[in-house]
């Protein structure tokens, strides 16, 4: 408790404003994120066709990947 | 740092980077959400109008951090479909239940109930506003514990089926889905940790105006409240750890192993190494500290039960590879048009160890002509680096232990209402507040970095899991994330310091610091 303070009414305060336009920004962020980078997967519905993941496991060799090398 | 031009890695990055930045929201959620149904029960209650300016206050607090937090968490969706296109076919079936019920819980009912819960206050009783901000903690509850189902499942992969004609797991069991005891130990373990979080929060910011010597009564509150919930949840997440711990020594044997650094599979019961320097190149623990049959009774709840050492671990999966050879040999005959019951019994008969089979994919191109070195090296793929869970591991248990220090100091002194000149302890939770998220990324890290070399344990190798995209569309996508989430947290910490530092006087009442010049304020304000 601080007793010595003056009187000093803060001014109202925009939270609402702010996080509704930061919210609003994300959006629009997140959007272009997805249109640019990530619109075209290559799995639609979490699902690929049975034939293309029957090549991924048999036929070519998968990507290398040093990131778990002893 | 990956390779410039490794997609395994540079998704793997891009993932970690996402998941990490998004649980900084998270867990604040989580555990903010309950405390304000306490503050707000107690309000409801006595009538005080200190409680429903506390509730209103941290509420603010929790409005921003939701602000910032909600949708952070579609990042890793995107992912899913473009950078995880094999693992997203392989989890489908799967994860498609678990996630559409998340996004209604997040959707329907936490936002629903969060915007009630800031335009409620003049317009619903006390009551109902109380059943409100009660829906806004249970559907954060709820919606974290969809999500953990599916990370749950990833790690124990039960009730479902890999179906060779659609080349994915089928569900087969919804409930042993649901009730994997390792996605419901994951999930009380992370709700704890979120109300820790939240409870490490509100303490800080309240030991602040205590030291501040301002908003006295208002923090003395809102203190003890915090600091008895973060005991409570501090004393469920050791606990829960520990189950956690032993959930681990049934189904995630190797994870446990390499926290541990157990090289050996030692004579029943095993002894924990507290501290020590594990050397993944020689295998062996340098200058160990171990204390006897700890870890044998933490991992197997018996004094008889041993915990099988990384060595033979590394045997244990070189047969499952071979076995895995000859399930690769199987799947492909039954590829091939060989339908025959014979074909289809070979296959099943050997169908659980596909996967460790298809590690060989690293190393060559005809997993059935696999030489004894290749076996030898997916056989050493099994077992993750030892050192950064062995560390990482123990980072987390150490801050637990530090927060349970914190919280006991903190009751300890207000029951015996001697807090205020405890200046140590107040200047300790201040400094502590950014701590448990420290810890919780730690324990990701040992929860997702433990499970390597799979994305789903046993099942789909990391490596395979991924889509074929070219190294610099994932470098671009990983510099806008960070960028992104960067700026976000950035908006989020400015705001936070910002109102922290208003405190209650953010509310306009006209009875907290600053807002008036009239003496003992605060304490008209505890007295309304």
């Amino acid at each position: 408790m601080d007793t010595t303070a003056p009187f000093q009414a803060p001014r109202r305060e925009r939270l609402a404003r702010t996080l509704l336009v930061t919210v609003i920004v994300k959006c629009l962020v997140l959007y272009g994120l997805w249109s640019t980078c990530f619109s075209h997967p290559q799995t639609r519905h979490m699902l690929l066709p049975a034939a293309e993941v029957e090549r991924h496991l048999f036929a070519a060799p998968a990507a290398p990947d040093s990131s778990n090398k002893k | 740092m990956p390779p410039l031009d490794d997609v395994v890695a540079l998704s793997r990055l891009q993932f970690a980077a996402t998941a990490l930045y998004h649980f900084l929201f998270v867990p604040l959620t989580l555990g903010l959400a309950w405390i304000l149904v306490i503050m707000e029960s107690v309000y409801v209650m006595t009538g005080r109008q200190i409680y429903k300016d506390m509730t209103q206050f941290w509420g603010k607090l929790f409005g921003i951090n939701f602000a910032m937090g909600v949708t952070t968490g579609i990042t890793m969706e995107f992912q899913f479909g473009t950078n995880w296109a094999y693992y997203s076919h392989y989890v489908g079936d799967i994860f498609g239940a678990p996630l559409a019920i998340e996004g209604l819980m997040a959707f329907f009912l936490e936002s629903t109930m969060v915007g009630l819960f800031f335009l409620g206050w003049n317009r619903l009783s006390k009551g109902k506003h109380l059943f409100v901000t009660f829906c806004v903690a249970l559907g954060s509850s709820l919606s974290a514990l969809w999500i953990l189902i599916a990370n749950g499942w990833m790690n124990n992969p039960v009730g479902a089926e890999f179906n060779f004609d659609t080349m994915r797991m089928e569900l087969v069991s919804i409930a042993d889905v649901i009730f994997n005891p390792v996605a419901q130990v994951k999930f009380v373990h992370t709700a704890a940790a979120g109300y820790v979080t939240a409870s490490m929060f509100v303490m800080g910011i309240s030991a602040l105006y205590l030291l501040k010597a301002r908003d006295v009564q208002f923090a003395l509150r809102s203190f003890a409240i915090a600091a008895a919930f973060g005991l409570a949840s501090t004393l469920s997440v050791i606990v829960l750890g520990d189950e956690s711990g032993y959930t681990a020594g049934e189904v995630n044997k190797v994870k446990l192993a390499a926290i541990e650094a157990a090289w050996e599979t030692e004579a029943a019961p095993a002894g924990l190494t507290l501290f020590g320097f594990p050397d993944d190149e020689r295998q062996v623990t340098a200058y160990a500290v171990r204390i006897p049959y700890v870890l044998g009774l933490i991992a197997t709840r018996s004094t008889d039960g041993q915990v099988t050492g990384i060595k033979e671990l590394k045997r244990e999966n070189e047969a499952r590879i071979r076995k895995g050879m000859t399930a690769y040999a199987a799947l492909l005959r039954l590829k091939g048009g060989d339908k025959s019951p014979q074909a289809r019994a070979a296959f099943d008969a050997l169908k659980g160890d596909l996967g460790y089979g298809l590690l060989l994919k690293k190393y060559t191109p005809n997993v059935t002509d696999a030489t004894e070195a290749q076996i030898a090296q997916a056989a050493a793929d099994t077992i993750p680096k030892v050192a950064p869970l062995f560390w990482s591991f123990r980072g987390m248990v150490f801050l637990g232990f530090l927060f349970l220090f914190i919280f006991g100091a903190s009751m300890y002194y207000l029951l015996r209402r001697r807090l205020a000149p405890q200046r140590w302890l107040l200047k300790l939770c201040v400094l502590a507040i950014p701590l448990p998220w420290v810890s919780i990324e730690l324990g990701w890290i040992v929860a997702e970095y433990g499970r390597q070399p799979w994305t789903i344990a046993g099942v789909l190798p990391t490596h395979l899991s991924v889509s074929s995209l070219s190294a610099g569309s994932l470098w671009f996508s990983l510099a806008g994330f960070l960028g992104f989430y960067t700026l976000l947290l950035v908006v989020e910490m400015g705001l936070m310091i910002k109102y922290a530092k208003l405190g209650p006087a953010s509310l306009h009442t006209g009875r907290y610091h600053g807002e008036t010049a009239l003496p003992h304020a605060d304490d008209h304000a505890a007295a309304a």
